[in-house]
């Protein structure tokens, strides 16, 4: 049973690789006192994404469809 | 026993529309010691140089809250009163009394004599009268309610139990109404932390499908609807959309406590709203309140916001837990067709909380007549605003709003009570 996940997971990584696209995003988050109690402050914090193509050109063909309540 | 007959009946799907039962609280005696002693007690420090005695006060209080209630039974709506609700639970009193004894006990050891001697006779007064003594605390006993206030003060911030409920009348704060039931809310000021207990002794537990595990109170969470479109562009509202609002003092944990409100409370849609004394501590309440989400922007109607829009652009709304973090006013543009400003001045202090209005449904709202400039956008904008006199009540930080729980709406009764006519 285990093989078997890591073979998909390795799969997974693989297909990812092969047509995804390595992006950066940056999002704040919130930061913490030092002992937790407190919320002081946010922070930009940057992730690595790899998206899929495919699912991006997706988006954009629905980004098309008029948008009901613009006037 | 049928598992219906034990699911919760008070919920709250939105508050934007018709409601039909709040819960309320008529400010008693239990609130003087905060009108002489605002600072500690989280009232409006400038109390200090109001004219009026503490009982003036009260009376003057007394009456705004009976001209609310009056105005909200003419719109139809119950009110429920805490103190008749209890009057029901002495039993469950008797024991969260003695609980509380218990389990302070073994602090009263560096008290002195005659103090601790107060302390109990105050005990056994508030087990003679239960209502009147578990809001009363220990100013239920004579001895102790003639101490010199420097050695009650002194008791309360080490026991923080067995406290006269001063800001109890705040009937939101304690309690949380969501979709499939109520969620007892912890307190962030040590004066209010029984609050939560009582209020679940008076609603009952069977109403509850939740207790935080952090520090959130009710003016933080507020129920509303959401745009939602179906195919042909029909524009349509739904329900179950939870405003969070995360403080300053939400510690670490919030977010795996919200997930954990997300998961129980049936709802559908979540905003995590980051307040504004986050980044600008001078912002939060004099006298120690906690900034509630509640005082500075409240939905009134579907695709409605009333807010300060200075405090929305000190704030940062997530989607969901981790989504990116936006400018909270260009949230409110995006997910609201309107916002209706309320001018720095009426935001917050003793001419403020022009946010805490309460909606009433149908475009029409109960605001105080204090608030000039606040009733007056609303007006403009189409509002039928209900102005009556609130000043006094609102110098213990909040208005209509916090005064009023919502624990039904009028949809939600009519299903209730055809599936009470089904069982009979």
């Amino acid at each position: 049973m285990n093989q078997k996940i890591s073979i998909a997971a390795l799969l997974l990584i693989a297909v990812t690789l092969a047509v995804g696209t390595r992006l950066i995003f940056t999002m704040e988050v919130p930061v913490y006192s030092d002992d937790g109690s407190k919320i002081t402050g946010f922070a930009v914090q940057s992730f690595e994404v790899y998206e899929d193509i495919n699912e991006t050109q997706e988006l954009q063909d629905l980004s098309r469809i008029p948008n009901p309540f613009r006037k | 026993m049928a598992k219906s007959e034990v699911q919760p009946i008070y919920r709250c799907e939105t508050e934007v529309r018709k409601p039909s039962i709040f819960l309320s609280h008529e400010p008693g005696l239990e609130t003087l010691i905060a009108v002489e002693n605002s600072d500690h007690w989280g009232f409006d420090p400038s109390l200090k140089k109001d004219p009026r005695s503490p009982e003036l006060w009260l009376e003057d209080g007394i009456r705004e809250h009976k001209e609310m209630v009056s105005v909200l039974r003419g719109k139809g709506i119950e009110i429920l009163y805490l103190r008749s609700l209890l009057e029901g639970k002495k039993h469950e009193i008797k024991r969260y009394i003695l609980n509380e004894f218990y389990r302070i006990r073994n602090k009263l050891a560096p008290l002195d004599r005659s103090v601790k001697k107060a302390i109990d006779a105050s005990v056994t007064a508030m087990m003679d009268s239960l209502v009147s003594g578990v809001l009363l605390g220990l100013e239920s006993g004579r001895r102790f309610r003639e101490m010199k206030y420097s050695k009650k003060r002194e008791v309360y911030c080490l026991l923080e139990t067995l406290m006269p409920q001063t800001s109890i009348y705040f009937t939101q704060d304690p309690v949380i109404s969501t979709p499939n039931g109520l969620v007892k809310a912890q307190m962030a000021m040590p004066i209010r932390r029984q609050e939560p207990d009582i209020m679940q002794i008076a609603l009952g537990k069977k109403n509850y499908i939740h207790e935080l595990g952090s520090t959130t109170e009710g003016g933080d969470i507020t129920m509303c609807s959401s745009l939602s479109y179906a195919a042909g562009g029909d524009v349509r509202y739904v329900g179950g959309t939870m405003l969070f609002g995360v403080s300053a003092q939400s510690g670490k944990g919030i977010e795996e406590e919200i997930m954990r409100i997300l998961k129980k409370s049936g709802v559908n849609r979540l905003f995590v709203f980051y307040m504004p004394n986050i980044s600008d501590s001078s912002l939060s309440y004099a006298g120690g309140n906690v900034m509630h989400l509640d005082t500075i922007m409240m939905p009134i109607a579907d695709g409605v916001l009333l807010a300060n829009v200075n405090m929305l652009k000190k704030s940062r709304v997530s989607e969901g837990i981790g989504g990116k973090l936006v400018n909270g006013y260009h949230w409110a543009r995006k997910n609201f067709e309107r916002v209706i400003s309320v001018p720095d001045r009426e935001q917050q202090g003793t001419y403020g909380w022009g946010s805490n209005v309460l909606p009433l449904g149908n475009m029409e709202v109960l605001s105080s007549t204090h608030l000039r400039y606040t009733n007056k956008n609303l007006r403009e904008a189409g509002f039928d605003v209900i102005a009556i006199n609130a000043a006094t009540l609102t110098s213990g930080f909040g208005s209509f709003h916090c005064m009023t729980a919502y624990l039904m709406w009028m949809q939600q009764q009519n299903l209730y009570s055809r599936a009470l006519k089904r069982q009979k």
